[in-house]
């Protein structure tokens, strides 16, 4: 598959499921590109935006196995993983698998979880695998955890550990949509449109599951310039040497920064990565991979506030202004 | 990074050839009317001493009378026939009218239309209702001319420093240090110069391209379209912004931006897949950029402006110009105008000046009123007129005005048959002001109406045809003559002109209004100045934009002032002012004793007793670490320890609380304060 095949793929999943999910585009675009870099994406914002009927939809569309976890206080680890269970009939344990043998995983509202059960999406979202009682199983490719979880203000929320934050590519916040989509939303509903019955909106299947392995393959083919690696290790090093940053984005966050742009360069149909693309998905890549020294923190600093500083100081190579 | 092209230091080429393009068209402005010339011919004389219109002629204003490269119109050519012999009054007229003899004589449209005006009465077009601008005279002239060459000025002024900037810049651009192409030496990389003038950027272009540099071509070229787009407000260019940027910039920068964004967005797309892709840079990519660039910065509208510029500069400088060709000063000091004979009359003690107000507004203050050809004179004018006249005025009418043909008593008509130019006064005339000799050109003379109850009185002839008649009037008199000639300055050359003039015009009131065409023209109210001029559109449309401003930004109702400075008050306010309520409040005890309570805390805390808590062995403790007397402390504490027990326990004045609290502040400020 060639990077216009993939831009075309790419347009045609979008716009179908931005049939359903209306006024979202910048969270469909990342969650697609997070995909696409076989990466796994973490949904911020609090309940009824819609972060559920986008990874149904993604699952219809992509023609992906879907699965849902709702994560709980009581959740267990082998509630995710499966486990092994005595079956009086054969004499013998058996493995059960548990919900996370899909190849689209929703974890919803995964710090609701203790951080016990967090941990048990760790190996599976990192080596893509499950291992229970000394025996690793392989998860059905491809496999994408989208989870979602409410702002860490909430009550009852477990705050996700850094470990497992970075092993998510991207963090989108999914914010309220503006009146007039809110009134296109209800305007959908009025037509017909049933969140819950997805079959019923006639959303057609895109892909296969061979056909998003082909286009992660694809991405193989995206060139890299040496200033686009030098634009991005000058950002992820400024995280480092921020005041307001206690601790800066490691390299698994420049590994990160490049999949995606790659991403983000075949999906429009370029064989190369811009600046443009690694400025564009900067703050999705580490906002959730910065810790903010507390004082900031009292001081209203965020994330989003902090990598915007970073680029906006950072060189764009290749630029006609310096 | 890239090496800096040298360029030889000094203007562009194209900018000179645009320079070279303005100075002629300025020049070909300039030489479309001769300037006046110097005043190499002028003739070397001596005023008559005595002559008061010697004395005014000898003014270099009266070029007629000193340069004898002047030339006559051809309505003041008559007047030579007059002048046989050299008049040390104006010693260059006989070389002048000698020029004219010879056919040498100013062309001009409005010239005939003066003699015209002069023979016929219709009124005189000046030169300034051809070119259609304002007809001013006096400060308003000068305030007008003096704009429009101040505006020039600052004009060109910007002009040439603008070049000169960039003659700099280019200067700077040449002698700026070369940087290698790949230093990564930061100090170097901080002398480097970021180019920023789209003209050379594109220049840079063109030259790294023809070194075969088509990357750097494409760079700059691209780099030409951010800087233009830049100075266009529409984008902001910044080491930071990337292209998407740009773009973006462009899309919120309706309506121009969204327009440019599919224009700017394929020269992006061109330029990125050569600088981040795998696209060799080639000739055709650098001409496909170039070519879409060029149209986008616009290049050539400088040239056009400044076409345009030098055009209009052009044009300036030919309508500045008489038709004729030759500038012979304002018509007011020419040998028609009227200029000598407003001086002549100042120089005799009399207020004489040109009347712009209209006549029928002429007050008694006015003593002489001289109506020249092109008046404008209606019935109820003239009827003010004639009343005004009634109470003691003195009116010349030269030439006949057209509205008022039946009305006056005499008629202007015309000898078909040349006559002779002397003038011969009547009895009365020589009565009056002695034997006067006059003269005037030209054929025009009077025939008196025969009116029943009224009668014109013959005071000069010419040929035996009456050329001024006199009516009485009440208290005043009506002059009319045949023609305006004696009213010009031409005429205070000739014979005793002057001082008939100088004679007929004097009177008791002093103040002499000459009138012509442009009298009562001044618009009465602003309202009529504002019809007149045509205003009320654009006034319209200033005071809608205003409302448009005020609804935009908001209007101020009520008075303007700056919001009330909400600063931190010091903590020692804060207790001051607590401390004022409380003596409002005439609170002394309930201060006094909260003060006690605080004070013995504050003695507790700092001085171990060892066990003992009681007041006594506070007091003994306090006194010792003070040097104190034991019974001074002991009545103190003694007080506090009472005040807050029961603080209404105690009968006690005011001011026994107040000197209880300034005492306990005392011990505690010994003690280390209230820390």
């Amino acid at each position: 598959m060639n990077v216009q095949e993939f831009s075309m793929r790419f347009q045609r999943i979008r716009a179908e499921v931005a049939r359903v999910l209306v006024g979202q585009d910048e969270v469909l675009e990342h969650t697609l590109i997070a995909i696409m870099a076989r990466g796994h994406i973490l949904l911020e914002g609090v309940p009824g935006l819609g972060k559920t009927l986008l990874v149904r939809a993604l699952g219809q569309v992509l023609g992906c196995g879907f699965k849902r976890i709702q994560f709980t206080p009581d959740l267990m680890p082998s509630d995710v993983s499966g486990s092994n269970i005595f079956n009086q009939r054969a004499d013998a344990f058996e493995f059960r698998p548990g919900p996370v043998f899909t190849q689209l995983l929703l974890a919803d509202e995964v710090n609701r979880a203790p951080a016990k059960t967090q941990s048990a999406l760790l190996e599976a979202m990192q080596e893509r695998s499950v291992t229970s009682d000394g025996v690793t199983r392989p998860l059905p490719l491809p496999f994408v955890v989208i989870a979602t979880q409410n702002p860490i203000e909430s009550q009852g929320t477990y705050p996700l550990p850094e470990a497992q934050l970075d092993r998510f590519l991207l963090k989108a916040i999914i914010r309220h949509p503006s009146q007039p989509v809110e009134r296109q939303i209800l305007e959908n509903y009025l037509q017909g449109f049933d969140a819950a019955d997805l079959v019923r909106s006639g959303l057609e299947r895109i892909t296969s599951d061979r056909e998003i392995l082909e286009m992660q393959d694809a991405l193989a083919a995206v060139r890299v310039d040496a200033g686009i690696l030098d634009y991005i290790t000058d950002i992820v090093g400024r995280t480092r040497n921020h005041r307001a940053i206690y601790l800066g984005a490691s390299p698994r966050a420049s590994i990160a920064l490049l999949h995606t742009a790659r991403a983000r360069a075949a999906s429009e149909g370029r064989d190369y990565v811009v600046p443009d693309d690694v400025k564009a998905l900067a703050q999705g890549v580490l906002r959730h991979r910065v810790v903010l020294h507390p004082d900031a923190e009292i001081e209203g600093a965020t994330p989003d506030e902090c990598i915007d500083t970073i680029l906006r100081e950072a060189t764009v190579p290749e630029t006609a202004a310096a | 990074m890239r090496r800096a092209p040298r360029r030889r230091p000094g203007v562009p080429p194209h900018e000179f050839g645009l320079l070279v393009l303005l100075g002629l068209l300025l020049l070909g402005g300039g030489t479309g009317c001769r300037s006046a010339p110097p005043l190499s011919t002028k003739s070397t004389h001596t005023a008559p001493a005595g002559d008061p219109a010697a004395a005014i002629l000898d003014d270099d204003r009266y070029r007629f009378c000193h340069d004898e490269q002047y030339l006559l119109y051809a309505h003041e050519a008559p007047w030579c026939a007059l002048i046989t012999a050299p008049d040390p009054r104006c010693p260059a007229l006989p070389a002048i009218c000698r020029q004219a003899a010879a056919g040498h004589l100013a062309e001009s449209e409005e010239a005939e239309g003066a003699e015209r005006a002069l023979r016929t009465g219709e009124a005189a077009r000046k030169w300034w209702d051809v070119l259609g601008l304002p007809a001013l005279v006096g400060f308003g002239r000068v305030l007008f001319w003096g704009l429009i060459i101040a505006g020039v000025a600052v004009v060109l002024h910007a002009v040439v420093r603008h070049l000169r900037s960039r003659n700099k810049d280019d200067q700077a651009a040449a002698l700026a240090p070369t940087v290698a192409p790949e230093s990564a030496d930061p100090q170097a990389a901080a002398r480097r110069l970021v180019e920023t003038d789209v003209d050379r950027l594109l220049a840079r272009a063109q030259d790294a391209a023809a070194r075969g540099d088509y990357r750097a071509g494409m760079a700059d070229a691209y780099a030409a379209l951010l800087r233009h787009l830049e100075g266009e407000g529409l984008i902001r260019v910044h080491p930071s912004r990337t292209n998407g940027d740009y773009l973006r910039d462009l899309r919120d920068q309706a309506p121009r931006g969204p327009s440019l964004q599919p224009p700017v967005r394929s020269v992006i797309r061109e330029v990125e897949r050569v600088q981040f892709g795998s696209e060799e840079p080639s000739l055709v990519n650098f001409r496909s950029v170039f070519e879409q660039v060029v149209p986008l910065v616009g290049r050539s509208l400088p040239t056009l402006m400044t076409l345009a510029l030098a055009l209009l500069l052009a044009l300036g400088g030919v309508t500045a110009c008489r038709r004729g060709g030759f500038w012979r000063g304002t018509d007011r000091d020419s040998p028609s105008g009227t200029g000598a004979v407003l001086d002549l009359l100042h120089k005799s003690g009399l207020d004489a000046r040109e009347r712009l107000q209209a006549l029928d507004k002429v007050g008694d203050e006015t003593g002489a009123l001289v109506l020249l050809p092109g008046t404008p004179v209606d019935d109820p004018t003239w009827k003010h007129l004639d009343a005004w006249v009634e109470r003691g005025g003195r009116l010349v009418v030269t030439g006949a005005p057209p509205a008022l043909a039946k009305t006056l008593e005499v008629r202007w008509a015309n000898a078909v048959a040349s006559v002779p130019p002397r003038l011969t006064g009547a009895a009365a005339l020589a009565q009056r002001w002695g034997g006067l000799r006059l003269a005037a050109p030209g054929t025009a003379y009077l025939e008196p109406k025969a009116v029943k109850g009224e009668s014109v009185e013959v005071l000069i002839t010419r040929a035996g045809s009456p050329y001024a008649l006199r009516a009485i009037r009440g208290k005043g008199e009506i002059w009319y003559f045949a023609d305006a000639h004696l009213f010009s300055n031409i005429a205070l050359v000739v014979e005793d002109n002057a001082q008939f003039l100088t004679g007929l015009l004097s009177t008791q009131r002093f103040r002499v209004e000459l009138t012509d065409v442009l009298t009562g023209a001044a618009a009465r109210t602003p309202a009529e100045s504002i019809r007149r001029g045509r205003l009320a559109p654009l006034l319209l449309q200033l005071g809608v934009l205003l409302v448009l401003f005020f609804v935009h930004r908001g209007a101020a109702f009520g008075l303007l002032r700056d919001p009330p400075a909400r600063s931190r008050r010091r903590f020692i306010e804060h207790v001051q002012a607590l401390g004022q309520q409380y003596a409002r409040a005439r609170a002394a005890r309930h201060v006094a004793a909260l003060y006690a309570g605080y004070t013995l805390d504050r003695l507790r805390e700092r001085i171990p007793l060892g066990g003992r808590g009681g007041t006594i062995a506070l007091s003994e403790a306090v006194a010792t670490r003070l040097d104190r007397p034991l019974r001074e402390i002991a009545w103190l504490l003694g007080e506090a320890h009472a005040l807050r027990e029961d603080p209404h326990k105690l009968h006690r004045s005011e001011s026994d609380d107040l000197y209880l609290v300034r005492e306990l502040a005392r011990l505690l400020h010994q003690l280390g304060g209230t820390r």
